[in-house]
């Protein structure tokens, strides 16, 4: 998976691409890395270029929500459509995030 | 591609001490091995020959294709090491190669690669190299991915099989995932796989359960079985 991000008015996008799966945990840590210290109030993941995700993937978004909490930071999961989609809604994750389409 | 012969009678013949190059001694006919310099040699070899033995290693993927050398009862199968299955996109790829062969519905596809994704990742993890969930806090997923990382570099645990069968079941297609580790799954498991609703690990189960027509453990819980409709 590769991904980019950028910071605007202290919301921080990050958008992803290709498929979030077990093997992008070396990723994800940079991503995390990429949050600390800095003053955000919002966090927005663009999937809109996932085509796929799998439980592990699920987990990491997980972790991501408990530091976004952590420092006050609200997130939302953004633009996801097909698989994924669908294995946000079989997994809940309506009531753990806020979901745009 | 032409079929290569082999006197290896069953899949459970070939260990991690055995190498590619002495089954190739042993049936005295050239096997066709190779080497992969792209994904898409790859998939090519798996969208053309029913039965592969496929070995991977931090510097290249090598593989042998073998029409005889074929689990009995199954159409189409496939062995990979656990290195192989750490790979990006290896349930994409062998989804593709069973679309190939069985013609699966788009939206069928992506359900089953989620399947087999969860499938592969359950039996390399939990099955051979034997790792216990606790990705809940951060610490906890660091260590977790560091192990694994660390284990999949040691030959022993990189070198362990997973088997992947596909066939007609009736009206459906049944996938099959073996590992070859001590790691076992009981009917008790697959019946108490519903996560918590903020639980950081252990979905892969229930996402199977959720997605698949039918599922179900056997070989004393090495494999797991499940079903979709074609």
């Amino acid at each position: 998976m590769e991904y980019h991000s950028h910071i605007t008015d202290r919301t921080m996008t990050i958008s992803m691409q290709g498929q979030f799966t077990f093997s992008d945990n070396g990723t994800f840590r940079t991503i995390l890395d990429e949050l600390k210290d800095r003053a955000l109030q919002n966090v927005s993941v663009d999937f809109s270029h996932v085509d796929f995700i799998d439980s592990a993937g699920l987990g990491m978004l997980l972790l991501l929500r408990d530091e976004c909490e952590q420092h006050g930071i609200s997130i939302t999961l953004a633009s996801a459509s097909g698989q994924v989609e669908k294995i946000f809604m079989v997994s809940k994750f309506d009531q753990l995030f806020t979901l745009l389409r | 591609m032409q079929a290569a012969h082999a006197y290896a009678q069953t899949i459970s013949d070939l260990s991690y001490d055995d190498d590619l190059s002495r089954i190739g001694n042993r049936t005295k006919h050239a096997p066709y091995f190779f080497v992969f310099d792209t994904e898409e040699q790859f998939e090519s070899l798996l969208s053309n020959t029913n039965s592969i033995f496929i070995e991977a290693s931090r510097s290249h993927i090598h593989g042998v294709a073998l029409e005889e050398f074929h689990i009995r009862d199954c159409d189409f199968s496939l062995a990979l090491n656990s290195f192989m299955v750490s790979m990006p996109q290896m349930s994409r790829i062998v989804t593709q190669a069973i679309n190939t062969r069985f013609g699966l519905h788009h939206d069928c596809c992506l359900i089953m690669q989620t399947c087999m994704q969860e499938a592969l990742a359950n039996a390399m993890m939990h099955g051979n190299l034997m790792m216990q969930r606790d990705c809940d806090t951060l610490d906890g997923f660091n260590l977790y991915y560091n192990t694994l990382k660390r284990m999949l570099n040691d030959p022993h645990y990189g070198h362990m099989h997973i088997y992947v069968t596909v066939s007609y079941y009736g009206r459906s297609i049944k996938v099959g995932v073996t590992h070859t580790g001590r790691g076992a799954l009981n009917d008790h498991v697959l019946i108490d796989c519903h996560p918590r609703l903020a639980q950081k690990s252990g979905r892969g189960l229930y996402l199977i359960q959720t997605l698949a027509e039918q599922v179900w453990c056997n070989d004393n819980g090495k494999s797991l079985y499940f079903t979709f409709p074609i």
